[in-house]
C-alpha cells in the first residue's frame, strides 16, 4: 500500500471508531442533513423517491437532500461527486455502478463499510444475496451497498411484432435470427432493432464482446483487449446493422421504443417496469439474443450506495440510510417499482412467488441468479474511457470509421490511461 | 541659513499642503483598493496561478503533483482533440463572424430606408441578443430534432429527405452556425446601424447630384467612412465567436465524435469532467495566447483603418 | 433596389428571426399528441395550457428565476459598491502611480472568463464556498469594464461643479452621493443593463461551481430540464424556455433603447 492509501485508511479507521461510539450515544435533537447524489428519470425516480422518503419517515432526524443528475449516467454522477469531493463539499451518500467502485475507492475518497456492518446488528447481510455483496468489495473491504442489479435484456414491442409477421412468443435467440426480425420488422415500416450501444459504461458492448468470447481488458486490467477478433466481430455485426438502416443510430433508446416506431430494443432489465408504462402497446421482455443462441455472459448492471462523508455525525446518518436500503419494505420497493432485482433474499423470494404469471418479471430474477462483474478499469479515468469507447462505437456506426479501424484506436487510445 | 526648500518646508502652509496631499493620495488609494483586491485575486492571480498548474501533472483531488515542465504543453501539441477544438473554433468563428457581420451590414442598410418603423424593426432583430441563448438553444434543439422538428418535417413536406441535423457529425456544425448566426446578427446589425448614422446625409447627396449610383456610393463613401465600425465589429464578433460556449454545450455537448467541440468545450470537459488540472490549465493557457493575439491584432489595424 | 424588394426582405429575415420564438410558443400550448402530429402546424388545434404547469412541476422554475434575480442583483451591488469609488479616483483624484494602475485595469479587461475558470474554481473550494451564491458572486465583483466606463463619465463632469461642492464645505463623500450620482445616473444605468444581462445568462460558471439544482441559475435551469427525462415532453421543454427568458425580454420591451445603447453602443464608445 502506498503512504497515502496507509494515511487515508488510518484516518478512516478513526473516523469509523469515532463514529461507532457516536452511535452509541442518543441521538441528536437538531436534524442531520446529508446529501445524497443520485440519478433521476421517470425509471430512477420511481424507486428512489419512494425509497427516500421512506427514510425520512423512519429516520425524523435526518434530513435527506437529493442531489439528482439527469444525463450521462454513472459516469456523471462520479464526475459530480468526485468534483465536489475535491471542492471540499463532499456528498455524504452517492449512488454508484458497479462498474465504477474501483474509480471511488482510488480516489481515496470511499468510506469502506466493513466495520459497520460488523458493528451495526440491524444490519442484517446473512439475508442479502452474497453475490450482490461481493459485488461491492475492492481489495478485501467492502465499499458498496448494494441496491440491485439489472441484467442487459431485449424488450419487443408485441404489435410490430405482429404487424410484421412475426411471434412475439418466439423470440431471436441468436444474432442472426435478430437481423432477420429486424428485416422483416423493417419491410412492415419499422425500425428494426437498437443494441443500447450509447448505455452508460458500455454496458451492452461489454456484453456481446462476452457473448463473442472476449474480454473488455486482461486479468489484471491493464491490457486492452476489446479490439481483439471478438470485439471486431460485435463492431461488424453493428456496423452492418447500421449500414443496411435495420438499426437506428440514436441514444434516445426509451423515447424511441415507447414512440412505437422500434420493434426491439437491447436495453437494460432496468426498464422492466418503466417502459410498459411509458408505451400504449404490450411490451414483452425476453434474454439478450447472444451469437449461438446458447445462454451468455450477464455482466451486472445496477447500483448501490457508497458513503464520501467525512464528518463524524454524517457518517452516522449515512450509514443509516446505506444499511435501509437493503431492508425489506425497501427491497420490495426496488424489486416493484423498477427492474432491479434487490438484495434481499426473502424479498426475492416472496416476488418470485407473488408474480409467478408475471412472464417478464420471471426472466428478470432467472437472469439476474447468473450474473458476471461488470466490467471495472482500474485508476481514476473511468469517465474518460468510458467516453472514448462510446465515440468509437458511434463512429463505426455512422460508418465514418471501419470497426477494427475504430476499435484498434480507442485501444491506443485507452492503454495509456491506464498506466498502474 | 536654511535652504528655500528646507525654509519652505518649514512654513505652515507647506506642511498643510503636504498633509492634504496626503490625504488625496491616501483617498485616492483606498478608493481603487477594493476593485484592485478583487482583480489581484480573481484575473491576475487567476492568470498567473495557471503557469505553475500547467507545469505540473496534477488531477483535481489528487494528493500528488508532479512537475513535468512543459510536458502538459507537449501533451497539446501531439492531443488530436486538441487541434480538432482549435480546428473547429476556427471554422466556427470565421462561418458565424463573417455571415452574422455580413447579414448585419446588409440589414443595416436596408432598415435605414425603413422610415418610420426602424425601432420596431431594431426590436425583432436585437430579440435574440436579449433572450437567454441557453433557453433558446433547447428550442433550436427541438427545431433540428430528426424525428419531430419542424425543421425536418418542412423538409418532408418540400419532398426532400429529412436530415440528422445534431447526430450527424458532419452535419452538427452548420446547424450550430446558423444557431450562432441567428442570435448574433441583430448585434452586429445595432453596431452598424450606429455607425451609419455617423455618416453625413450631406456626403451622399452630393455623391447622387454628382450622379454617382447606390452601390458605387457605398464603395466610395459608406464602405470606407465605416471601417473603425467594421473593425470593431470584426474584433467584437471575433471574440464572441472564439469563446462561444452555451449554444454548442445545449445542441451538441460538442459532439457528434467531436464535430463541433470547440476550445472553450474541451476546456469544460478536459478541466471539470477528466479532472486533469494540468492540461486543462495549458489549453486556457493557449486560449488567453490566442484572445491576447487578436485584441493586439486590432491595435495593430487600427492604424490602416480611415477615421472621418 | 426599388424600396418594395427591400421591404420584402426585410420582413423575411425578421420572420426567420421571430421564427424560434413562434415555435416555442406555439408548441407550448400543444398536447404531447399534437407536437408529434405530422406535418407542419404553428397553431394547435387544441390550445392546452397543461405544459406550464407541468414544467412548473417538474423543475423548480420560480427557484431558477429566483437565483438569477439574487445572483444579478448580488453582483451589480457590489460593482457598484466597489467601481463607483474606484471610477471616481481615475476620473478626479490626483495620486501618483494613477495612470499605471489604470493600465492594469485596461489589463484586467482583457483577461477571458473561460481563462481563469480554473484557477478561480480551485480557489473556491479552497475556501469551501463552491455550491454557494458567494462562487456565483464574488468573482465578478470587479468590473474592469464598469471602472473604464464610468471613468469616462466622471471626466466629462464639469470641474466647476466639483469646486462649488468643495466650496459648500462637502467632504468627498457626501460629495460623491449628493451630487455626482445624479449626473452619472444614466452611465450606472448603461452598466446595469450590461452586468444584469451578462449575469443572469452565465451558463459556463455556474455550470461548474454548482452542483445542487436548487442553486441553479436560469440558464442552469433550463438546461437541466432539457437534460432530464422530462426533456421527452417537448410541449413542456418550450412553456419552461418560455418562462425562462421571460424576465428580460419584459426588460428589452420596457426598455429598449436603454437595453441596446448598453449592450451595443457603449461598447462602441469605448
Amino acid at each position: 500500500m502506498s503512504d497515502r492509501q496507509v494515511a487515508s485508511s488510518l484516518r478512516m479507521i478513526v473516523l469509523i471508531i469515532v463514529s461507532l461510539f457516536a452511535a452509541s450515544l442518543p441521538a441528536a435533537a437538531q436534524a442531520v442533513r446529508i446529501t445524497f447524489v443520485r440519478l433521476t428519470s421517470a425509471a430512477h425516480d420511481a424507486y428512489l423517491d419512494p425509497m427516500t422518503a421512506a427514510f425520512e419517515k423512519a429516520n425524523p432526524a435526518v434530513a435527506v437532500e437529493s442531489i439528482k443528475v439527469p444525463t450521462g449516467g454513472y459516469e456523471a454522477i462520479a464526475a459530480r461527486a468526485l468534483l465536489s469531493a475535491a471542492a471540499g463539499t463532499a456528498p455524504d451518500v452517492v449512488q454508484v455502478g458497479w462498474h465504477l467502485t474501483r474509480t471511488f475507492v482510488e480516489s481515496g475518497r470511499a468510506v469502506a463499510l466493513d466495520a459497520f456492518m460488523k458493528a451495526d446488528r440491524a444490519f442484517a447481510n446473512d439475508s442479502l444475496l452474497p453475490a450482490m455483496l461481493e459485488l461491492g468489495k475492492v481489495d478485501g473491504r467492502y465499499y458498496l451497498v448494494p441496491i440491485g442489479i439489472s441484467t442487459p435484456a431485449m424488450f419487443i414491442n408485441e404489435e410490430a411484432f405482429l404487424k410484421a409477421g412475426l411471434d412475439p412468443k418466439i423470440p431471436p435467440k441468436t444474432w442472426a435470427e435478430t437481423r432477420a426480425a429486424a428485416e422483416r420488422l423493417k419491410a412492415a415500416g419499422f425500425e428494426g432493432v437498437l443494441w443500447g450501444w450509447s448505455i452508460t459504461g458500455n454496458w451492452i458492448f461489454q456484453t456481446m464482446l462476452e457473448s463473442a468470447g472476449g474480454r473488455m481488458a486482461s486479468d489484471d486490467g491493464f491490457t486492452v483487449t476489446f479490439n481483439r477478433e471478438p470485439g471486431v466481430r460485435v463492431a461488424e455485426y453493428l456496423a452492418d446493422l447500421a449500414a443496411n438502416k435495420l438499426m437506428p443510430v440514436t441514444d434516445q433508446t426509451v423515447q424511441l421504443f415507447s414512440s412505437g416506431r422500434l420493434g426491439m430494443l437491447i436495453d437494460s432489465s432496468f426498464q422492466r417496469v418503466n417502459l410498459p408504462r411509458a408505451s400504449k402497446f404490450p411490451v414483452r421482455m425476453v434474454s439478450i439474443p447472444t451469437p449461438d443462441g446458447r445462454p451468455g455472459r450477464l455482466p451486472a448492471g445496477g447500483n448501490g450506495v457508497m458513503v464520501l462523508s467525512q464528518d463524524v455525525t454524517r457518517l452516522q446518518a449515512a450509514w443509516r440510510f446505506s444499511r435501509f436500503v437493503t431492508e425489506p419494505p425497501v427491497s420490495r420497493i426496488v424489486g416493484e417499482n423498477s427492474g432491479y432485482t434487490p438484495a434481499n433474499q426473502s424479498v426475492i423470494a416472496a416476488l418470485r412467488k407473488q408474480y409467478a404469471t408475471d412472464a417478464n418479471f420471471q426472466t428478470q430474477l432467472t437472469d439476474a441468479s447468473r450474473v458476471v462483474p461488470w466490467h471495472s478499469w482500474p485508476g481514476p479515468n473511468g469517465a474518460r474511457i468510458a467516453q472514448i469507447l462510446r465515440d468509437a462505437q458511434q463512429a463505426f456506426l455512422l460508418g465514418r470509421k471501419a470497426p477494427k479501424a475504430a476499435l484498434d484506436e480507442a485501444a491506443a487510445q485507452v492503454t495509456p490511461l491506464l498506466k498502474p | 541659513m536654511s535652504s528655500s526648500l528646507a525654509g519652505q518646508a518649514a512654513l505652515p502652509g507647506a506642511r498643510l499642503r503636504r498633509q492634504a496631499n496626503l490625504t488625496r493620495y491616501l483617498v485616492g488609494y483606498l478608493f481603487i483598493l477594493p476593485a484592485f483586491i478583487f482583480f489581484v485575486v480573481f484575473k491576475f492571480g487567476a492568470v498567473a496561478y495557471l503557469i505553475p498548474l500547467s507545469l505540473a501533472d496534477w488531477r483535481l483531488g489528487s494528493t500528488t503533483r508532479a512537475f513535468v515542465g512543459v510536458g502538459n504543453y507537449r501533451k497539446l501539441i501531439v492531443s488530436p482533440e486538441f487541434w480538432n477544438a482549435l480546428s473547429n473554433t476556427g471554422i466556427y468563428t470565421v462561418a458565424v463572424g463573417g455571415l452574422s457581420i455580413a447579414l448585419g451590414l446588409v440589414l443595416a442598410l436596408a432598415l435605414r430606408r425603413a422610415g418610420r418603423l426602424q425601432g420596431l424593426y431594431q426590436a425583432v432583430f436585437f430579440l435574440p441578443v436579449a433572450a437567454t441563448m441557453s433557453a433558446m438553444a433547447v428550442v433550436w434543439r427541438f427545431i433540428f430534432d430528426t424525428n419531430i422538428g419542424v425543421l425536418n418535417a418542412l423538409m418532408r413536406a418540400a419532398g426532400m429527405e429529412p436530415l440528422s441535423w445534431l447526430q450527424d457529425n458532419r452535419l452538427a456544425m452548420a446547424a450550430v452556425v446558423l444557431v450562432g448566426v441567428w442570435s448574433n446578427m441583430g448585434y452586429t446589425m445595432v453596431l452598424f446601424l450606429a455607425g451609419l448614422t455617423t455618416i453625413s446625409r450631406d456626403l451622399h447627396e452630393a455623391a447622387a447630384i454628382d450622379g454617382a449610383s447606390a452601390p458605387r456610393q457605398f464603395w466610395s463613401i459608406t464602405w470606407p467612412l465605416l471601417s473603425p465600425v467594421t473593425l470593431f465589429v470584426v474584433v467584437i464578433m471575433t471574440l464572441r465567436s472564439v469563446q462561444a460556449f452555451d449554444s454548442i454545450k445545449v445542441l451538441t455537448d460538442g459532439g457528434p465524435l467531436g464535430a463541433t467541440q470547440v476550445l472553450s468545450h474541451l476546456l469544460y470537459r478536459v478541466g471539470f469532467q477528466y479532472f486533469d488540472t494540468g492540461f486543462a490549465s495549458a489549453i486556457s493557457v493557449v486560449f488567453f495566447a490566442l484572445l491576447a493575439g487578436v485584441t493586439l491584432l486590432q491595435m495593430r489595424a487600427e492604424r490602416l483603418v480611415h477615421y472621418q | 433596389m426599388s424600396a418594395g424588394v427591400l421591404h420584402a426582405f426585410i420582413i423575411v429575415m425578421a420572420l426567420l428571426t421571430l421564427f424560434p420564438f413562434l415555435w416555442m410558443a406555439g408548441t407550448s400550448l400543444k398536447s404531447p399528441e399534437e407536437v408529434f402530429r405530422p406535418g407542419v402546424h404553428l397553431i394547435p388545434a387544441n390550445v392546452t395550457w397543461g405544459n406550464y404547469g407541468t414544467a412548473l412541476r417538474k423543475v423548480p422554475l420560480w427557484r431558477f428565476l429566483l437565483n438569477g434575480t439574487i445572483v444579478a442583483g448580488g453582483v451589480l451591488a457590489l460593482q457598484l459598491l466597489v467601481i463607483i469609488p474606484a471610477a471616481f479616483a481615475f476620473a478626479r483624484i490626483e495620486f501618483p502611480g494613477r495612470d499605471l494602475m489604470f493600465v492594469l485595469v485596461l489589463a484586467a479587461l482583457v483577461v477571458p472568463g473561460y481563462v481563469t475558470s480554473v484557477p478561480n474554481f480551485l480557489l473556491l473550494s479552497g475556501l469551501r464556498l463552491t455550491n454557494t451564491y458567494w462562487a456565483l458572486v464574488l468573482p465578478f465583483v470587479g468590473s474592469a469594464f464598469g471602472i473604464f466606463l464610468l471613468r469616462q463619465f466622471f471626466r466629462q463632469i464639469p470641474g466647476e461643479i466639483l469646486d462649488a461642492a468643495l466650496i459648500d464645505g462637502c467632504n468627498t463623500v457626501r460629495l460623491l452621493w449628493n451630487v455626482l450620482l445624479p449626473l452619472v445616473r444614466p452611465a450606472i444605468a448603461a452598466f446595469a443593463v450590461f452586468s444584469v444581462v451578462t449575469h443572469w445568462n452565465d451558463f459556463f460558471w455556474p455550470l461548474i461551481v454548482i452542483q445542487s439544482t436548487h442553486l441553479y441559475t436560469p440558464p442552469a435551469g433550463i438546461a437541466y430540464f432539457a437534460d432530464s427525462d422530462g426533456g421527452a415532453n417537448w410541449g413542456a421543454v418550450m412553456a419552461a424556455s418560455g418562462i425562462i427568458i421571460t424576465p428580460l425580454i419584459i426588460m428589452f420591451v420596457a426598455a429598449r433603447r436603454q437595453f441596446i445603447e448598453s449592450l451595443a453602443h457603449v461598447s462602441l464608445k469605448g
